[in-house]
């Protein structure tokens, strides 16, 4: 998992293109919608249902500083990372902001990669806001979306020896190291609400 | 779901270069190959065969360089592999055909490789794979592929359906077929699985499910099938104009469970017919024109509004057919005075005390004449006990077959009414052992006789005119010119149905005291003698007479649900909605989806309560229908596409305006969680709560269009989405999204769905509001009635203003209350 998960960082900007896309030709991959129906990161933030409507309308810049990662599939395109970024593009196409047959620019991957690199990418990027960015910042609700989105491997003694973590976080390999990573405490991080 | 992938593929053929792994790889993704390779032979050939008829095409559809296609192809033929046994095995595989229905499609039809079955199949896939995201999104592969399939082997649709090779002549025939199918034969005799195919299989070509109307008008022979070809009625209000009569009205069982009725409503159109003039004459037989034929004569004859006492419309109190006061004085002193005699053998006193009767029940004379001795208390007839005569009425049951529904209130058969204390007095001596022997000892005719001499004598005494017609007709023609007094109310008095409550009796409901109090309280009102701050003490004291009249249950509508079962229902929902923190019921979508759809059930069943919404359909298809700055709602209820006789505006209580209000910001937020997992149903969401989506509709045509279409509430899905789970065969759940029809409500819900109506109704009539605004709240009016015109003096603030105090305390009274929505709030 490291490994390839490392290969295919040092590869990706060969197999990797930019491109512009139509809106209507890409969905969000089976990766992100089961990371969001176990654990949805929406919830998690204090803004409310307004946030769109006072959000940005700077939607190429927006795509360009939180892009979207995808793939072919069939005739088509899935989105791996930018969840937000294209809800924001839908929300904006239905209140008649974006034109019907926009055109976003993507990131495409020139290969299909496996269901254990998609699942890694998908968590990269979210995990990476979680605790790098703090985007939520209650302590509580970390610990609910770490235990959400990452499966404890057999026989490991915690989630953060499990090999999906690990690949993301090799530093960071007991709840004590995160809590301190996070400046909080452990059992603030996982009592559970 | 196991995904093909390159390194799986590696390890089955080994040995081959990148570059075929990567086609081979591609190829399977675009037919949806299972990981296991089961029946792949099979839908190989499919493929293989549309190659070889269509090679560029099919190069052009997979993306993939024909000869690299057909090496990648005959590589997974010839390439000894794990999966051999699968790969060639014969039997369609368990559920393909709603997870995989393209490899399905595939797989089936290599056992149909002819050139017209590679043309439809490869003109089926083209459009399938360059569409996917939208069919998929939409939830509509599987039935697609269904309509595709079945109706390419049913022999009769075959050759019609797919003989062309483009799509836009494809659409065309199917459409063609559809039409013809529907038009052609008996109604009853229709394929109605075929044309549901048809209907399918066109969307699908045309990527739009929405429902499309059309603006024509309704054929003649359309609209001449409402109305009976033999039998002819006169129309209400009108000496001459004779109308067929409706047939008929067939209501789908599940609406008449629900509460709704079929008499409620005329269908669109009424055909008007004169009654035909004489034959023409020979011009030697025709009189002087200028004498005989005068078109003005014509037209009063034919369309005056009738004053006929029977039939009588649009009547003020001062009206000729009701009986004025002084007329109502002397008739009730000659009718209680106790001057003996006889005329044509019948003894005064007894002509007089059937009179009155008459007069008080509003019957007519040869209904009273008939009236039975009741010998219990329960029986239909009169009961008379020494002191009090009650009237025991048997009104026809408002539902085919009796509810029993704990939640309901009860519905007996028979109701007492006791007849007016102050006249009882005056009836009572000939309610002896034999009145009704006395009363028919004589034949209806000479009795008609006797009464016709009585009011004779009386009429040249007084110097007056009343008729028979006019006493049977008075207590009628008064409560139609007051509005004052519930019509419903003579309905059961009289057992008799009329016109005027046709739709008013379904939804009304009394207790056996309500309905004495109410017809004291009318026939004080009326007919007490004495002036009016003693008339209290006679309702006061006529509520003493029937205090031990049992109470428990009523006569009249079948649905009208207890007010502490209801509460209980809601108040559950409301507690089990305030229950849960917001973090908790927003961060897995399991939770999420049971939120929201506990949260749009109390939302709904609020609005079918706040407003009488009947139970068909998808209530309030769009926000635009809901007019918040007025107070009020559109309601199109039961309309189609391009009708309005249902489209009303109702008043809108402050409770569920601010409910709405607060569903509007939850969908908001809802369709920001359920972005990533209904991307489909976040997009309408999205668009149901943007303020600028009609800034597209520039002309007026678009905007006539766009009401329409969201007018109608059968057509549209509507914001009161449900989300569910159905269990399609051993692990697999398919999930679903359904509008709030009333077959699902049905389901979550344990009262009739038209509850509300019935519900308000009653609650409006105990509360004395105006008729006039009763119907304008449930959209009663009968036809020919200008209400909310320019010719009425009545308008809608005025009417909304007037309800919203008595609605409001009855959504206090069930304890409804507007609850935020907890996706809204702080997410702590």
């Amino acid at each position: 998992m490291d490994i390839e998960l490392a290969t295919f960082d040092k590869k990706i900007l060969d197999v990797t293109t930019f491109e512009k896309i139509s809106l209507s030709d890409i969905v969000f991959d089976d990766v992100i919608a089961s990371l969001f129906s176990s654990a949805n990161p929406i919830a998690g933030m204090r803004t409310t249902s307004h946030s769109l409507e006072n959000g940005t309308r700077l939607y190429n810049l927006l795509a360009l500083q939180s892009p979207i990662i995808c793939y072919r599939f069939r005739k088509g395109y899935r989105a791996l990372t930018g969840a937000f970024t294209l809800t924001t593009l839908h929300h904006g196409q239905a209140s008649l902001l974006l034109e019907a047959d926009a055109q976003i620019p993507v990131f495409v991957l020139q290969k299909k990669p496996t269901e254990s690199l998609k699942k890694a990418i998908a968590l990269f990027s979210l995990t990476n806001d979680l605790l790098s960015k703090c985007f939520i910042s209650d302590a509580k609700k970390i610990g609910f979306y770490i235990r959400a989105w990452f499966q404890k491997d057999e026989g490991k003694k915690s989630l953060f020896q499990s090999a999906e973590w690990s690949a993301l976080f090799p530093n960071i390999d007991t709840a004590e190291k995160l809590a301190s990573h996070l400046s909080i405490s452990k059992t603030e991080l996982f009592r559970r609400g | 779901m196991n995904d093909i992938s390159e390194q799986s593929l590696s390890t089955i053929f080994e040995g081959i270069s990148d570059e075929l792994l990567t086609t081979i790889a591609k190829l399977l993704e675009m037919i949806d190959c299972p990981s296991d390779f089961r029946g792949l032979r099979r839908a190989l050939a499919t493929v293989e065969y549309l190659l070889s008829l269509y090679p560029s095409r099919i190069t052009l559809l997979f993306g993939i360089d024909i000869d690299v296609l057909k090496k990648s192809i005959s590589t997974i033929h010839y390439c000894e592999h794990k999966y051999s046994a699968e790969f060639s095995r014969d039997s369609h595989g368990r559920g393909w055909k709603s997870e995989r229905p393209i490899y399905s499609l595939l797989f089936i039809f290599s056992n149909n490789r002819t050139s017209h079955a590679a043309a439809a199949l490869l003109l089926f896939l083209e459009h399938y794979l360059n569409n996917e995201n939208k069919i998929v999104g939409q939830n509509r592969a599987e039935e697609s592929v269904r309509a595709f399939r079945m109706l390419f082997f049913d022999e009769s649709t075959r050759d019609e359906c797919f003989r062309e090779g483009s799509l836009g002549r494809t659409i065309n025939n199917i459409f063609a077929m559809k039409e013809r199918l529907k038009n052609e034969g008996n109604e009853n005799l229709l394929p109605r699985s075929q044309l549901g195919y048809l209907y399918q299989l066109e969307h699908f070509y045309r990527l739009d499910w929405a429902p499309r109307g059309s603006h024509e008008r309704k054929s003649a022979k359309q609209i001449r099938g409402h109305y009976s070809r033999k039998r002819y009625e006169r129309i209400t209000g009108s000496d001459n104009l004779v109308t067929p009569s409706l047939n008929t009205q067939r209501l789908p069982r599940i609406y008449e469970d629900a509460g709704v009725t079929k008499s409620e409503d005329l269908p669109d159109v009424t055909i008007i017919k004169s009654l035909s003039l004489p034959p023409p004459l020979e011009p030697f037989e025709e009189a002087s024109t200028s004498v005989v034929k005068d078109s003005a004569v014509h037209w009063f004859k034919t369309k005056k509004v009738n004053i006929d006492i029977r039939r009588c419309h649009n009547l003020l109190p001062t009206s000729r057919t009701i009986l004025q006061p002084h007329e109502l004085k002397i008739l009730l002193h000659s009718l209680t005075n106790t001057s003996t005699g006889a005329i044509g053998g019948i003894t005064k006193n007894l002509i007089k005390a059937v009179l009155l009767i008459v007069l008080i029940t509003a019957r007519d004379l040869f209904s009273v004449l008939s009236i039975k001795r009741a010998s219990t208390q329960k029986d239909i007839g009169f009961y008379f006990d020494g002191s009090k005569i009650l009237l025991n009425v048997a009104p026809e049951p408002t539902t085919l077959s009796p509810i029993n529904n704990d939640l309901l209130l009860p519905v007996s058969s028979v109701v007492s009414i006791a007849l007016p204390n102050h006249l009882v007095t005056h009836l009572s001596p000939f309610f002896s052992d034999t009145f009704i022997e006395h009363v028919q000892q004589k034949k209806p005719i000479e009795w008609q006789n006797a009464i016709q001499r009585y009011l004779k004598n009386l009429n040249r005494k007084s110097n007056i005119q009343i008729s028979l017609t006019r006493i049977e007709h008075h207590l009628i023609n008064w409560i139609s010119a007051n509005e004052s007094y519930d019509p419903v109310l003579l309905d059961i008095l009289a057992e008799k149905i009329r016109y005027q409550s046709r739709s008013a009796r379904h939804y009304a409901y009394y207790t056996e005291n309500e309905i004495n109090d109410e017809l004291h309280s009318l026939w004080d009102m009326i007919f007490a003698e004495t002036p009016r701050n003693q008339t209290k003490v006679n309702a006061s004291s006529s509520l003493n007479t029937h205090g031990d009249l049992e109470t428990k249950s009523g006569v009249g509508s079948a649905f009208t649900p207890k007010l502490d079962a209801l509460s209980t229902w809601l108040k559950e929902k409301a507690a089990n909605l305030l229950s849960s923190a917001p973090f908790q019921v927003s961060s897995s979508l399991e939770e999420l989806v049971n939120y929201h759809n506990t949260y749009t059930l109390y939302t709904i069943i609020m609005l079918k309560s706040g407003t009488g919404y009947r139970a068909v359909y998808n209530p309030l298809p769009s926000l635009d229908l809901a007019l918040l700055r007025y107070q009020s709602i559109c309601i199109s209820d039961k309309d189609s596409k391009t009708l309005f006789n249902h489209t009303r505006v109702v008043a809108c209580p402050d409770i569920l305006k601010s409910q709405i209000m607060h569903y509007q910001a939850h969908i908001k937020a809802f369709a920001n969680l359920i972005a990533v997992n209904f991307s489909h149903f976040a997009q309408q969401y999205f668009t149901h709560s943007s303020h600028i989506q009609h800034l597209k509709l520039t002309s007026k045509t678009e905007r006539l269009e766009q009401f329409l279409s969201i007018k109608n509430s059968s057509g549209t899905d509507g914001m009161f989405l449900f989300f569910t789970e159905r269990d399609e065969h051993a692990n697999n759940i398919n999930k679903e999204v359904k509008n709030s029809s009333p077959a699902f409500l049905n389901t979550r819900f344990p009262f009739p769905l038209n509850f509300g109506r019935h519900y308000m109704r009653r609650y409006l009539q105990k509360n004395n509001i105006h008729q006039e605004l009763i119907k304008f709240q449930l959209g009663h009016w009968m036809t020919g009635e200008t209400a909310l015109e320019k010719y009425s003096e009545l308008n809608h603030m005025d009417a909304i203003h007037a309800l919203l105090p008595t609605l409001n305390s009855m959504m206090d009274e069930l304890g409804w209350r507007d609850i935020p929505s907890l996706l809204t709030r702080k997410r702590a």
